[in-house]
């Protein structure tokens, strides 16, 4: 929960009083007196200290990056008060930093259904959304006003008929769709397994995930044969060319790159590293079940540079130009400042004509340089044009030689999805 | 960073100098629409048809010897 650091909760947690150590007292307790009217129903208890010491220990060391510290502290302020949405919000942000998606999205559902009126409600539903969209679950296209709701439901068996309060909804799985917040009662049948009924509560702004695992009914054993079961599928894998170097995978060093490495669903970043060429990093969606396929294409790094030092002096080269542009510039306006000089003088210039004030400028003294100002200003302008195209050149060559960036995220790799289909993105090459 | 501050600095200068290249007045015209725009001191009027600054020519009559 990156924005939660820097910004005011108003939940009802020792978080909030934590942060209000410091501001004017008189405002605190008017902010206490109205937050316990307000959720006097979600936290009627005040925490005691042994919670508010294990929350504030959490969230201390989730903003100094310890997160397994973070996660023991708040497991125990969870344990201390159940009630309390605040480590629940902490411990998604944790699970989120983590990668661990499926922890993420419970703790944030907890966060929101503790505290449906916390003013970190926007940013608990975005983590949520987040950890879902991670996770590789089908994201809910629209925006989610405040009362409503959304609900995917999947099984391990496709084509399940779902209903919904009575109303039939489609067959699994169904994507994301926009529902009355609420409770709900959900029945899914399929010809050879047994009816379910599942009772959820659809919390608003969010998508609320229903997995539906049929049983086989054996009354009806002979239609399963003709219904494609859906095994459950909890990893995807990555698969590596052999010999491909070092491989760290969200910053863990793998040691064998020969047999397809599991990972969890959701989005990594895989880090190549062979020697004599650049460090090949790029972020792979990786899809329950799936296998998922890279080809590193390795820049040497001595060619690379190459073409950066050249880019350099090719820049070099036209700032030169560029000077030298200038240089003419200044001639042709002196050249200029003379003509006028000239014609200023000799068309006051009266009879008898006395050099004594001002040497004799003849027409054709006059026309010399008006002739070098045209001539050298033809040059600055032809110099100008040469000195842009070849600092254009020189930064072109600079920006293909350019080491890639490791402080942001690498670009996705190209990787083939669910269907056949190809998502093809920014793929860079450096 | 670095690199994008040289880069500014040098298309900032770049930019300037070109500025000052295409803003200058340039050269003074050597056209003329009076006598007062050529060299009268020493001798030049200006044609008016042409309207450039030539040098006075005495005019020799029918008459003259």
């Amino acid at each position: 929960m990156p924005r939660s650091q820097s910004t005011r909760t108003q939940d009802s947690t020792p978080e909030r009083r934590s942060r209000y150590r410091c501001s004017a007292m008189p405002r605190l307790v008017v902010r206490w007196l109205v937050a316990l009217a307000m959720f006097a129903g979600v936290a009627n208890a005040q925490p005691s200290p042994e919670v508010t010491r294990e929350f504030q220990a959490g969230v201390d060391a989730f903003r100094l990056g310890k997160y397994d510290e973070a996660r023991a502290h708040l497991e125990k302020a969870k344990v201390l008060d159940p009630k309390l949405a605040g480590p629940n919000r902490f411990l998604a942000a944790v699970a989120h930093a983590q990668g661990r998606w499926a922890e993420c999205i419970a703790a944030a559902r907890t966060a929101l259904a503790l505290n449906p009126v916390s003013q970190e409600l926007a940013d608990t539903r975005k983590l949520h959304d987040d950890c879902r969209t991670a996770a590789g679950r089908a994201p809910y296209r629209a925006e989610l006003g405040g009362g409503s709701a959304a609900i995917a439901v999947t099984s391990n068996v496709a084509g399940a008929t779902v209903k919904i309060g009575g109303l039939t909804y489609g067959g699994t799985p169904i994507a994301p769709r926009l529902i009355t917040a609420g409770k709900l009662a959900i029945d899914i049948d399929k010809a050879g397994w047994k009816p379910l009924h599942l009772e959820i509560d659809a919390l608003p702004g969010i998508v609320t995930d229903v997995v539906a695992e049929l049983e086989p009914d054996p009354s009806a054993q002979q239609n399963i044969d003709i219904v494609k079961r859906v095994d459950p599928k909890t990893n995807g894998w990555l698969v590596i060319p052999p010999s491909s170097g070092r491989l760290r995978v969200d910053g863990r060093e793998i040691s064998s790159t020969k047999d397809p490495i599991a990972l969890e669903p959701g989005t990594h970043v895989v880090e190549l590293d062979v020697e004599r060429s650049d460090p090949w990093r790029r972020r792979v969606r990786i899809n329950a079940g799936q296998k998922t396929p890279v080809a590193p294409l390795f820049v040497a790094t001595s060619a690379r540079e190459s073409k950066e030092r050249t880019g350099y002096l090719v820049l070099g080269g036209g700032a030169a130009i560029g000077a030298f542009g200038f240089a003419a510039f200044l001639i042709s306006t002196r050249a200029a400042d003379d003509a006028r000089e000239i014609l200023r003088v000799e068309s006051k210039r009266t009879t008898p004509i006395d050099e004594s004030l001002e040497p004799l400028h003849t027409r054709a003294d006059f026309e010399d340089a008006r002739s070098r100002a045209t001539r050298w200003a033809t040059i600055s302008n032809i110099a100008y044009g040469a000195a842009l195209v070849t600092a254009g050149v020189g930064a072109y060559y600079i920006y293909r030689g350019g080491k890639a960036r490791t402080d942001v995220p690498p670009p996705y790799a190209i990787a083939p999805l669910t269907g056949g289909g190809a998502m093809v993105t920014k793929a860079v090459t450096w | 960073m670095v690199r994008l501050v040289a880069v500014g600095v040098l298309f900032t200068a770049f930019t300037a100098f070109t500025a000052c290249a295409l803003l200058d007045d340039g050269p003074p015209d050597n056209r003329c629409t009076s006598n007062q725009d050529c060299f009268r001191a020493q001798g030049e009027v200006c044609n008016l048809e042409k309207h450039v600054c030539e040098l006075a020519t005495v005019d020799a009559g029918i008459d003259s010897p």
